[in-house]
């Protein structure tokens, strides 16, 4: 079990992510806005954070740069959640040195995959979740 | 299809929250979403002299249905922040928003109606072709994440504050976009500037916005001198003193002659928008 960030402000988006992270056993923890997810970031201290591109008070971009700052998070995988055009979306992921990519609409199988290789873990009970 | 009832109402009698809610449900499935909370939303509307008595909110009798706002200068005007919720689109909507800012636009004298759409958005593209607008060019949003510069700057550089810097956004040939007019420039907070001369007579400009975290509004001009060699080294300039902050510029003519100073330097195009022009 990992403690899950995911920095979200689309409420489908963010409790179909929670949805799937509880499922896997994950603890999941929200932010609706780049700020308060940097403010949770610095408290919890989690395992990994999903962040989306597009937040209302800041960009994912630049909240990225900003948790990269925070000595603590050094090392915490964050994981670009996106519905931009993949090759778009890919091209900032690579350019900011982010640590994965999920594409939006989610698809359970993938995000699980993804979400647990950043982890060091196996997803096991992916096919009766799909 | 059903044509919905609706309703327009000046997006003044709205608050910021509202029109800011209101933005963002029209935006859910956006190809590249860009929310915006009531702060910038309430910044967007005074840099870009957006005119909330001549914007409009479509409602009809139980719920907000879209907004289009309508922003004012001498002579011009030009539509932004157009959205309709996914589920009551392709109902009028959008269009009904659209002549009445057109119709506004007409009655105050406006000669012509500018706006942007992203490349590749075909629903907006077609009602904007619909409404007589014309293409007018194509736009590079670019965006450079913090890193140092790689290139080290060889000329002595000028920084300069911010009524110097609109100075030197006045010797432009008056042709940008809306978002890099000076008086957006002029409109916003934390503009700067840098100038270089060379020994033979070459000189360059570079004015932006700096805040915490950003460089952005990168708007520049040379003379006398290659244009991609002299934006490296304001570009250098800039990077090298500001190494932390994420930058990106906006609405940049594919067609301008420095943007190969900006790859250089490490910026990738984004998206396109596509520039479109109606004459009122
Ligand atoms: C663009 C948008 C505002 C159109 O609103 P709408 O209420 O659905 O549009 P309307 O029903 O008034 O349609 C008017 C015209 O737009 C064009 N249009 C609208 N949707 C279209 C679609 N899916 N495909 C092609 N053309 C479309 C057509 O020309 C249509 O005229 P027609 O009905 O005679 O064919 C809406 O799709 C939207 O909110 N999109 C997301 C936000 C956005 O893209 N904003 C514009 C940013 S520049």
């Amino acid at each position: 079990m990992a403690k899950v960030l995911v920095i979200e402000d689309v409420a489908d988006s963010a409790n179909l992510a929670r949805k799937i992270l509880t499922n896997y056993d994950h603890e999941v923890l929200v932010a609706m806005t780049g700020s308060g997810g940097l403010k949770l970031a610095i408290d919890e201290r989690p395992d990994l954070v999903l962040l989306d591109l597009g937040l209302p008070d800041i960009d994912g971009q630049t909240l990225l740069g900003r948790l990269r700052t925070e000595a603590e998070l050094g090392n915490t995988p964050i994981i670009l959640c996106s519905a931009w055009p993949e090759e778009a979306a890919r091209k900032m992921a690579h350019a900011y040195g982010f640590d994965g990519y999920i594409s939006k609409p989610y698809k359970v199988v993938k995000f699980i995959t993804v979400v647990d290789s950043h982890l060091g873990e196996q997803p096991d009970n992916i096919h009766d979740q799909n | 299809m059903t044509k919905t009832k609706l309703k327009l109402v000046p997006t003044s009698e709205f608050t910021f929250e509202e029109l800011a809610d209101a933005y963002n449900q029209t935006r859910v499935d956006y190809m590249v979403p860009m929310p915006m909370n009531a702060e910038r939303l309430a910044e967007y509307v005074h840099v870009y002299d957006v005119d909330l008595e001549k914007s409009y909110v479509a409602i009809n009798s139980e719920q907000t249905l879209g907004l289009c706002m309508l922003g004012l200068r001498p002579g011009i005007s030009w539509i932004t922040r157009l959205g309709i919720l996914p589920i009551r689109r392709r109902m009028g909507s959008g269009e009904a928003l659209m002549r009445r800012l057109l119709e506004v636009s007409e009655e105050i004298d406006v000669k012509q109606t500018f706006l942007e759409v992203i490349k590749g958005n075909v629903p907006a593209h077609s009602l904007f072709l619909k409404l007589n607008f014309e293409e007018f060019r194509e736009l590079l949003i670019l965006r450079r994440p913090p890193l140092p510069s790689v290139t080290i700057p060889v000329l002595e550089a000028q920084w300069v504050g911010k009524q110097e810097a609109l100075e030197l956004l006045l010797q432009r040939i008056p042709a940008q976009a809306w978002t890099n007019q000076t008086k957006s420039l002029a409109n916003a907070e934390n503009i700067y500037g840098l100038k270089v001369e060379t020994k033979d007579g070459g000189r360059g400009w570079l004015v932006f916005q700096r805040t915490e975290f950003n460089l952005s509004r990168l708007m520049f001009h040379t003379e006398n001198s290659d244009p991609i060699e002299l934006m490296l080294e304001m570009l250098a300039h800039l990077h090298t003193k500001f190494p932390n902050l994420d930058s990106y510029t906006e609405n940049i003519p594919v067609e301008d002659p420095h943007f190969p100073a900006f790859e250089a330097m490490g910026y990738f195009e984004v998206f396109r928008r596509i520039e479109m022009v109606r004459p009122t």
